[in-house]
Parts: C-alpha cells; structure tokens; sequence
C-alpha cells in the first residue's frame, strides 16, 4: 500500500513536471523558447561583466569550484577573461540556434570557469546558481531527449524541479544551520545593519527605508518576516505540482522583494526565472494570439510529424 | 518509459549535485545549498574605506564607534569594487602577504599616488536590548609611498 502511494506521487510529480504526455501547443512552444533566451542573456551578461572585473585581481584566495584543482589565477589576465567570455557568447548563441546539442554543455564548463575565477575572493556569489541550472536543465534536454517537443518539455521540467530543489535546501540550511529559532527578528535587525554598512561602502551613501524603520522598532513584524521567508523556501517543492506553482512562485517572488526591500540584496535573475517558469505562459499565450498564431509557424511536433508525437507520448 | 528515463537522469543529477556540494564546502556552481543566511544571529564583519586628508599622518590604530572614523566615506563604486571582495579580504586573512597587498593598492588605481586611505574593519553584534552595535577597527592604511598594517592584527 505505501509503495504503491510512493510510486502514484513520484509518478504524479514527472507527470506534472514534464508532460510528455499532454500534446504541445504552439504558445507552449514559445514559452520555453523564451526561457532559454532570457538564460543566454543572463549567461552573456555575467560573463562579460566579469571579464571586466577579473582584471582587477591578481590572487586566488579562496578557491571555489574547479579552482580547487585547476589555478585560475591566468584568469585574471584581462585577455583571458575576455577570450572566454567571447568563447561562451558564440557557444551559447550558437546552442540558442540550435547549431548543435553540445554547445550549452561548452557553455556551462566554460561559465563555471568564469565564475570560480571571478569569486576566488572568498565572497560566493549566489546570482546566477538559478541561471546555471536553467543551462543545465538545457544541457541535459539537448543530451538526452529528442528535439522538439520532448526537449522543450523536460527542459521545463527540469529547471522546475532543480528551482524547488534549490528552495527547499535553503530553507533546510537554514534549519540546519541555526535551528528552529532562525525567524527570530533580532537575526533580521544583524543582517539589515551588516548590509547597511554594505552599501555604505559600496555607494558612499545609505538611510533605512520606512519599512526598515518600522521592522527596527516592532519585533513581532520582523520574526513574522523571517517566519514567512523560511516557509516560503521550505514549500518550493511545490513547483513540482502544477495546480500549486503559480502560488508557490508568487510566494517565492514576493519574497525576493521582501529581500530587495529588506535587505537590499537584489536577486532579479531568480525573480525573472521564477516569473517565466512559475505560470502557466503557454496557456496564456494561446488565448491571448488565439486564431492570430494559427498556421503562422509549427511546433516541434508538428514538423516531427505524427509518429514522433506518438513516440513521445507514450509512457 | 521515458518518465523512467527521466527519473533515471534525476537521479543521477541528483546524486552529483549531493556529491558536489558534499565535497566543496556546499558550494559547486551551479549547486549549491544555499547557506547565505543560514548561520543566524552571530556577529559579523565588513569593511568600510575612509579617505584621508592630505597630511593627516599615520593612524593611532584605536578601536570605537563611528566618532573614531577619520576622514571622508569612500565609495567603492568610484573604482568599480566589489564591497564583498574587500571584506572577505580583511576577515579571512591573518597574514597580509607582499601580494595581497600590492592587491588591495592596485584596487585603489592611480589615485593612491596622490590619495591617501584608511580601511577599517566594521563589527556588528547586537546588543541585549536587540540594538545594532558597531565598532570600527583601523586595518589598512595605503598612501602613495606608504602601506601600513595593524601592528596587533588579530582578524579573524
């Protein structure tokens, strides 16, 4: 009996998460498509400004990612970090164009490189993790999965799946790290004043906002905060579950803002991520250019012809 | 059968990413555990540069509240600096090695040659009564021909 309710959730999950059964639609389509454009910008981006930053060291402090084996320090050598932001540009337009399945995994080695270079200073960098398993669920789409439809399809689900994950575990590090007593709001009120002195530093300038203001002086507010915070990231797998996502993400970017408000510490990828993949947008799409997309262009599907759609579809 | 191959690939990824994280200190991009935050309520430490008036000689290296900063707030923006790479820089060294230094001068770019500075370590702890304490520790001072440590740097 339990094994049989274990095997009706798993299956329920990889049901809701990819959908290989449900047919396609031409806003589904789009919708992924549009994904994995705002993960190459986001990639191009960091990895341009970094090739700019990286000039400015010279040491490798502390060594995170393959930097614990490899000595990254060539790195920062401005013709490196720009040859390699250069290389992941081309790799990742290429991979956007569907050049090639490998071009998304060069990709990741390359920007992996970019980043174990670029945070050697000890202060790790959380930005662009959402980003880099957005690649990796493309990464492994294009590697295992057939193009068209079923790729699009487990890409999604994917990057569904590694976002829920990557919530929970943080509300778990939480726990872990300090116990049920994190939501205290006296643990607020350290970290507002460390990223005061954050943006002291940084811009020359700070003042507390009203909100901040008004957390200072009621406690209760700040515990509830934290409090909501923490269960916000201990339910994201609830991405997981189609009739629960679209609240689920709303929780997480509501969120996000209260980070951005609170603590100002702006997580926009996460919030531009979770707002693409969080809602049903291929729905929408549909019924908003219902009629106006018709017979304008094919999906995947469609120009693999019906016995690929049978193929696909038949577990 | 192809959401058994699927899981199959799940699994897999999720066995490396545990693996990953579990060997690198919860941190192997793109894994990660997601730490920021999760060691709540200790006392921490960052950094923050004051630029010094022409002629204001070397610090007394005295310890206080914000009353003991001398000279004027310096923005990391006017160099393009990370704040974060500055701080980790004073907390997580005890020995300040030729090169690390010459580092934290190159930050500053061709204004040390006319520009003198003064980083401070800032320390936040809470008081009791749940108030934001700060205390400001002189660390490093860069000059144009002067680089001077802390005599008793203790940090971490």
């Amino acid at each position: 009996m339990e094994g049989a309710m274990t095997w009706t959730v798993k299956e329920q999950i990889l049901r809701d998460l990819f959908r290989f059964q449900k047919p396609e639609t031409r806003g589904e389509s789009l919708h992924v498509r549009l994904i994995e454009l705002l993960m190459v910008f986001q990639i191009l981006w960091h990895a341009w400004e970094w090739a700019f930053y990286l000039p400015m060291l010279s040491d490798v402090l502390s060594p995170t990612g393959l930097a614990n084996y490899l000595d990254l320090s060539f790195f920062f050598r401005p013709e490196t970090a720009f040859l390699n932001a250069f290389l992941i540009s081309v790799a990742g337009l290429a991979g956007f164009l569907r050049r090639g399945k490998w071009y998304y995994l060069v990709v990741l080695i390359l920007f992996h490189l970019q980043y174990a270079a670029r945070f050697s200073q000890g202060a790790i960098g959380h930005g662009t993790n959402l980003t880099g398993m957005v690649l990796l669920s493309f990464v492994l789409s294009d590697l295992f999965f057939r193009p068209g439809t079923e790729r699009r399809r487990a890409a999604l689900g994917f990057m569904l799946f590694f976002a829920g994950l990557g919530y929970v575990s943080a509300g778990v590090s939480k726990l872990v790290g300090t116990g049920l007593i994190w939501p205290d709001g006296g643990h607020l009120y350290l970290w507002m004043g460390e990223r005061s002195i954050d943006k002291l530093s940084q811009q020359g300038t700070f003042r507390f906002n009203p909100l901040q203001e008004f957390l200072f002086e009621h406690y209760w507010a700040a515990t509830l905060l934290l409090l909501g915070g923490l269960l916000s990231e201990l339910f994201g797998f609830l991405l997981w579950f189609r009739r629960a996502r679209a609240f689920q993400a709303t929780l997480l970017i509501g969120m996000h803002l209260g980070i951005l408000w609170i603590m100002n510490i702006n997580f926009g990828p996460y919030m531009l991520i979770l707002l693409m993949i969080g809602y049903p947008w291929g729905d929408w799409i549909d019924r908003a250019c219902m009629g106006s997309l018709n017979g304008r262009f094919k999906t995947g599907q469609e120009r693999s012809g019906s016995s690929r759609n049978s193929g696909s579809s038949g577990s | 059968m192809i959401h058994q191959k699927t899981g199959r690939i799940l699994a897999v990824v999720v066995f490396l990413y545990a693996a990953l994280v579990a060997g690198h200190l919860g941190e192997f991009w793109p894994f990660s555990i997601y730490p920021m935050f999760s060691q709540a309520g200790h006392e921490w430490s960052k950094s923050l540069v004051m630029e010094q008036e022409p002629g204001s000689g070397i610090p007394d290296w005295q310890s206080g509240t914000e009353e003991i900063l001398s000279g004027s707030l310096f923005a990391l923006d006017e160099v393009g600096l990370n704040q974060n790479d500055l701080a980790e820089i004073l907390t997580k060294n005890v020995v300040w090695s030729p090169s690390l230094l010459r580092q934290v001068r190159a930050f500053f770019g061709d204004r040390i040659d006319r520009q003198a500075y003064l980083i401070y370590l800032a320390k936040g702890s809470l008081t009791e009564d749940r108030q934001l304490a700060i205390r400001y520790t002189p660390a490093v001072y860069i000059g144009p021909d002067t680089t001077l440590v802390h005599p008793e740097w203790r940090e971490p």
